[in-house]
């Protein structure tokens, strides 16, 4: 049986045939979508992402068909792994491309936020509108939360206040913007859906 | 073996976002990439982290009603308007202020060797420090450049990178401090920085009047520091106003 592999809307079937690996269509979007997103952090380009996921998800299946991932617990880390050479193999190659071509002999400067490209200019207004929307004080979690990048913990002790309290408060916070942006519910709030790993044995 | 991530994990320490300001380390960086890759909550709180990253400099600041001017009359207000020293009615900090007082990319290390001849054991301390730096493990890099001012680096860029390690893992009055270390040792090439970032720190702790000071000298001892020190004392001036 082929294992279908989506990508956006248009489906279709990847590789040889070869035995049957249990995981679903919405499965493997799913860890396309988490190998485009570490890809594009590291590589700060979307097409390079995009290259980045289809030969990872290649590999898993090949991977998977042969039996190598022994325990399906850690689907995740499997598929990190073959993603990251995936990532360094065509950093390498870009790095020769460049200096084959290129007359300084180094590669672009990084851009200001790696996964900016994640977010349109309409989704950017949209999730500013929204955010303009928030209370004072719940603006400044989500910031110092998100643009600063500070734990729970390290914006409890900023603004004083104690923790529970600033968990509470940026749950609330973020619960609110999803609702105006009719995004779906979050993780602050409650335990993850079952694990891809505990649903099935991707032999 | 490493234990597996949970959503819960991941919100208590913050790994999402601190994903996306580039603060983990290594490690931690490895298992939560092991976690999103099958967790569509995760990924979806990545995001929308990063459309607020992304959506956050489109904001209109926050309104100034918390804000209370003390005017002219009292001597402390400056006629060219830049200098308005701002009181808040909260003890907390106020947003706006908190906002020019960000510093999202921390200051670039070059790597250039701390002073000519054979290094000793404190500039190894340093480079080990300035690695970590470099990594964007601040952390780290402020208790190795500690340990190297202890064992006796060269002190101006070494404060100046604690300072900028301190800023950047939010201890803005440490940061402060450091910077003010690199400022009394007068003449070095990191004086017009140490300025324009101790303002930066001052405005995290809501001290606009005291940053403002800073900033003005940033701005006179020149350079692309000196613009971009003079762009915030405005932004400030125009904050002052509303």
């Amino acid at each position: 049986m082929d294992v279908p592999v989506t990508h956006g809307d248009v489906e279709h079937r990847s590789g040889p045939p070869g035995p049957p690996t249990e995981l679903a269509a919405a499965e493997w979007d799913r860890l396309r979508a988490g190998i485009r997103i570490m890809a594009l952090a590291a590589l700060r380009d979307l097409e390079s992402a995009e290259e980045v996921a289809q030969e990872s998800i290649s590999r898993v299946i090949q991977a998977l068909r042969e039996g190598r991932l022994r325990d399906p617990q850690r689907l995740g880390a499997f598929a990190r792994s073959i993603a990251h050479h995936v990532i360094v193999d065509l950093l390498r190659a870009q790095r020769r491309l460049v200096r084959l071509e290129g007359p300084e002999g180094e590669l672009p400067g990084p851009e200001p936020d790696s996964l900016a490209a994640l977010t349109s200019a309409e989704q950017s207004a949209r999730i500013a509108s929204a955010l303009q929307r928030l209370p004072a004080a719940d603006q400044e979690i989500v910031r110092l939360s998100f643009v600063e990048g500070l734990t729970p913990q390290e914006v409890a002790r900023q603004l004083a206040q104690p923790g529970a309290r600033i968990r509470k408060r940026k749950e609330r916070a973020l619960q609110r913007l999803r609702s105006l942006l009719g995004a779906p519910e979050g993780h602050e709030s409650a335990r993850p859906a079952t694990r891809v790993a505990e649903r099935g044995t991707p032999q | 073996m490493t234990p597996i991530l949970d959503c819960a994990d991941v919100a208590e320490q913050g790994l999402v976002e601190r994903y996306l300001a580039h603060r983990l380390s290594a490690g931690e960086r490895e298992e939560f990439e092991a976690h999103f890759l099958t967790c569509e909550r995760c990924q979806q709180a990545i995001a929308l982290g990063t459309g607020i990253r992304t959506a956050w400099p489109q904001l209109r600041p926050l309104p100034a009603r918390r804000w209370v001017l003390l005017g002219s009359g009292l001597g402390l207000a400056a006629a060219a308007g830049l200098a308005a020293i701002l009181l808040f009615a909260p003890k907390r900090v106020p947003a706006e202020l908190e906002r020019l007082g960000a510093v999202v990319q921390a200051p670039i290390y070059l790597g250039i060797p701390v002073r000519a001849g054979p290094s000793g054991p404190a500039d190894s301390l340093f480079a080990s420090a300035m690695s970590n730096y470099v990594a964007e493990r601040y952390e780290a890099a402020a208790a190795g450049l500690r340990a190297a001012l202890s064992a006796g680096v060269d002190s101006a860029p070494a404060e100046f990178f604690l300072g900028a390690s301190l800023l950047m893992t939010a201890h803005p009055a440490e940061a402060a401090e450091s910077f003010g270390k690199v400022i009394a040792a007068g003449e070095t090439p990191y004086l017009a920085e140490a300025h324009f970032y101790r303002a930066k720190a001052l405005l995290r702790r809501g001290q606009a009047a005291e940053a403002l000071a800073d900033l003005r000298v940033a701005g006179r001892l020149g350079g692309v520091i000196g613009g971009y020190a003079r762009a915030l004392d405005d932004s400030i001036a125009r904050a002052s106003r509303r």
